[in-house]
């Protein structure tokens, strides 16, 4: 459905994409996961046409999006970051204007902007203007702008930006329904409990490259500690980091002199939990607070990169 | 085009559907027009006071007076020299016309006589008072020439001959008649309600198709344009589509200002065909105008700022607000770089002077002359990426 090969981007002498290379199946539910500023947007503004890029190549359905983007707009659906929409028109006003802006016409158009209301849920809202819309509601319908043509690859970037749980439950829920309809679909988010609910396979990228790319039980194989136990501690000091890394089990210790936080990949973290706080101990640092994190897309990416996905 | 027909009836819809719209666009100029251009409003209460100074006392000045008492178009009354001069200071009257001692020999000698029309600097219908001295001057001539003649041929009184024709050619109604109908309109016209009403117009059209053309910049801002991109759209479709809702949404208000300045306020426009083009060429200057200013800056709220400091700069220079003939030779000359005096050249010319779409060639050429800067400069700076 989509190869993304080698793909650059610059702005001077700031290079934003670096190699950029992966591939999606159709039918595929594809995470691109990041902090912000990693290069997930300039990734997917360049795979939708809006900007060109330096070097590589976006084919979608085997067309190149350099050769043929209009043939190539057609077959995608974009749900940018923004509300895209135009607050003092209708919903349904706004469906179906995106709708003829597809190619849509007349009856049709109208036709589905029922069936997209209906899909998101807010049928009962359709003459009502956009700015009278919750958070929630207009993200909602940002979603549906992008299936009124009915793409065969629906782009998605951070839809869930800045809204309460309920309603991102219900975008989820209304991704994940599409995707189990057949639909192939690109969601990039800093979320990491998003991407793995809804994702089959994921690519973390960070400073504009793919750092990390598969499924996400690869992912979490490649991590070569297991899981994370983060101290919180008083009296920090390089002899007890350096004491704890001797230990058994423990593959790395991530900290920073500014807090107080240790993070140490261990394996079985539960049976090396007694030791490494007594070894805290008796190296002189005060335990404030432990916790043990799962192996998970966060701590692969703290792993890979030193440092956690929302800072 | 299928799409850019969607997008031009998309904006109409957006701004015809709020309230504020047809304050902005009908209302205000409708108002401004009804104050400013009543101002200047009056029928024959506003015809202006001329006091005449005859210090010739013949027949011959006489019958001068009497010949532009008879026009009907100004408020003549009789001082001295003195009177006159003081009451000219006081700004109790328009203006005064003296007319010197020996106007009866010089005529009679075939000399220029001496005349004085003094005014106000303010005062737009002067050339129209001394286009009438003038025209008198030229039925005395012919009369005292008529009259020489006369009575060197038959030996008659030359005076009784000149009485004679005088008071003919005083009661008669040709051409020259005629053609103080035309000026007396022009005086009324040209300072009045059509001046303002064009004015008002094409200063309510230029900020709507400010607001109009800042949807370009607010759909960059909040992400519309990114989605507009990623459909199938092409950028000369956009471009196309919003073009087309620009110029259909100044042609609606256009059209709508003035009908109702002709019904309201009695405005008469012109000859319809070179009104279509005269405000066809204004509007796509205004348009190219709107995009230079969004090219220029970043935000909608810049786009305000300084594109009403624009228009409302632009219109005082180009005679919007005042009529031109009150502001010094140097201003006129400045106001012939603003559209806005094109505008109002192009009006002045339709709607007083009669003109057809030949006369209003000059105002439109460089109306798009405008257009073609301001579009050439605008378009290359939209940005879309």
């Amino acid at each position: 459905m989509l190869e993304v090969k080698d793909l650059k981007k610059s702005y001077g002498k700031k290079a934003v994409v670096k190699n950029v290379s992966f591939t999606i199946e159709k039918g595929e539910s594809f995470g691109l996961l990041g902090p912000n500023g990693a290069g997930k947007s300039t990734t997917i503004s360049m795979i939708c046409g809006l900007i060109p890029y330096d070097h590589g190549e976006v084919l979608v359905s085997n067309h190149s999006v350099k050769k043929s983007p209009m043939l190539i707009k057609q077959k995608i659906g974009v749900v940018p970051q923004e509300i895209a929409l135009y607050p003092t028109m209708s919903a349904k006003d706004n469906l179906l204007f995106w709708g003829k802006m597809y190619g849509l016409t007349g009856s049709v158009a109208k036709k589905r902007a029922e069936e997209v209301l209906e899909f998101v849920g807010l049928k009962d809202r359709a003459k009502d203007r956009i700015e009278t819309f919750s958070g929630g509601m207009k993200r909602r319908i940002n979603i549906g702008a992008a299936l009124m043509h009915e793409p065969e690859l629906l782009i998605m970037d951070e839809p869930t930006v800045g809204i309460d749980p309920q309603s991102r439950n219900h975008i989820l829920e209304t991704v994940k329904r599409l995707n189990e309809k057949g639909m192939t679909i690109i969601y990039t988010s800093h979320y990491m409990e998003e991407v793995e609910y809804l994702c089959n396979r994921v690519g973390i990228i960070d400073d504009g490259e793919v750092i990390a790319l598969g499924s996400q039980a690869e992912l979490c194989n490649r991590l070569a500690g297991g899981s994370v136990i983060q101290l919180i501690v008083e009296n920090k000091s390089d002899e007890a980091i350096d004491a704890i890394k001797q230990l058994e089990n423990v593959s790395q210790i991530l900290h920073t002199d500014e807090t107080n936080q240790l993070e140490v990949f261990v394996k079985n973290p539960h049976d090396r939990l007694g030791e490494i706080v007594s070894t805290a101990v008796h190296q002189g640092m005060k335990i404030v607070s432990v916790d043990i994190k799962e192996p998970n897309l966060e701590t692969l990416f703290l792993q890979l990169t030193g440092r956690s996905l929302r800072d | 085009m299928r799409r850019a027909i969607a997008v031009a009836l998309f904006e109409l819809k957006r701004i015809f559907q709020k309230p504020q719209s047809y304050l902005l666009m009908f209302g205000m100029p409708v108002l401004f027009t009804f104050l400013f251009g009543g101002l200047f409003t009056g029928g024959s209460e506003a015809r202006p006071n001329i006091i005449v100074v005859d210090n010739d006392h013949t027949n011959l000045s006489d019958a001068l007076i009497g010949e532009l008492k008879n026009q009907n178009i100004m408020k003549v009354s009789m001082e001295n020299s003195a009177q006159a001069m003081e009451l000219f200071k006081d700004q109790k009257v328009t203006g005064y016309i003296r007319i010197e001692a020996g106007l009866e020999e010089k005529l009679m000698a075939n000399e220029t006589p001496g005349i004085t029309f003094v005014h106000s600097p303010s005062f737009t219908g002067a050339s129209m008072i001394e286009e009438l001295i003038n025209e008198s001057m030229l039925k005395l001539m012919v009369g005292t020439t008529a009259s020489s003649t006369y009575s060197e041929r038959t030996g008659n009184d030359r005076q009784v001959v000149q009485e004679d024709i005088i008071s003919k050619l005083a009661s008669s109604e040709s051409a020259i008649e005629t053609v103080d109908v035309t000026k007396s309109k022009e005086l009324e016209s040209m300072d009045n309600i059509t001046a303002r009403s064009a004015g008002f117009t094409i200063m309510f059209v230029m900020i709507t198709m400010l607001l109009s053309t800042g949807v370009i910049l607010e759909a960059r801002q909040t992400g519309v344009w990114y989605r507009l991109m990623s459909t199938p759209t092409s950028r000369m479709e956009l471009l196309l589509g919003y073009l087309l809702s620009f110029f259909l949404i100044g042609w609606i208000q256009f059209g709508i200002l003035m009908l109702i300045s002709r019904f309201a306020f009695g405005v008469y426009w012109g000859d319809l065909l070179a009104n279509i083009i005269l405000v066809s060429s204004i509007l796509l200057c205004t348009i190219g105008l709107g995009l230079f200013v969004a090219g220029l800056v970043k935000t909608t709220d810049q786009q305000a700022v300084f594109g009403n400091l624009i228009i409302v700069s632009t219109c005082m220079l180009g005679g919007v607000y005042w009529p031109l003939e009150v502001v010094p030779d140097i201003m006129k000359q400045i106001a012939k770089f603003v559209p806005q005096y094109w505008g109002l050249e192009g009006f002045a010319e339709l709607a007083v002077r009669g003109g057809t779409l030949i006369d209003v060639i000059v105002p439109v050429g460089i109306l798009l002359a405008f257009t073609a800067v301001f579009l050439v400069v605008g378009m290359t700076r939209i940005r879309f990426e």
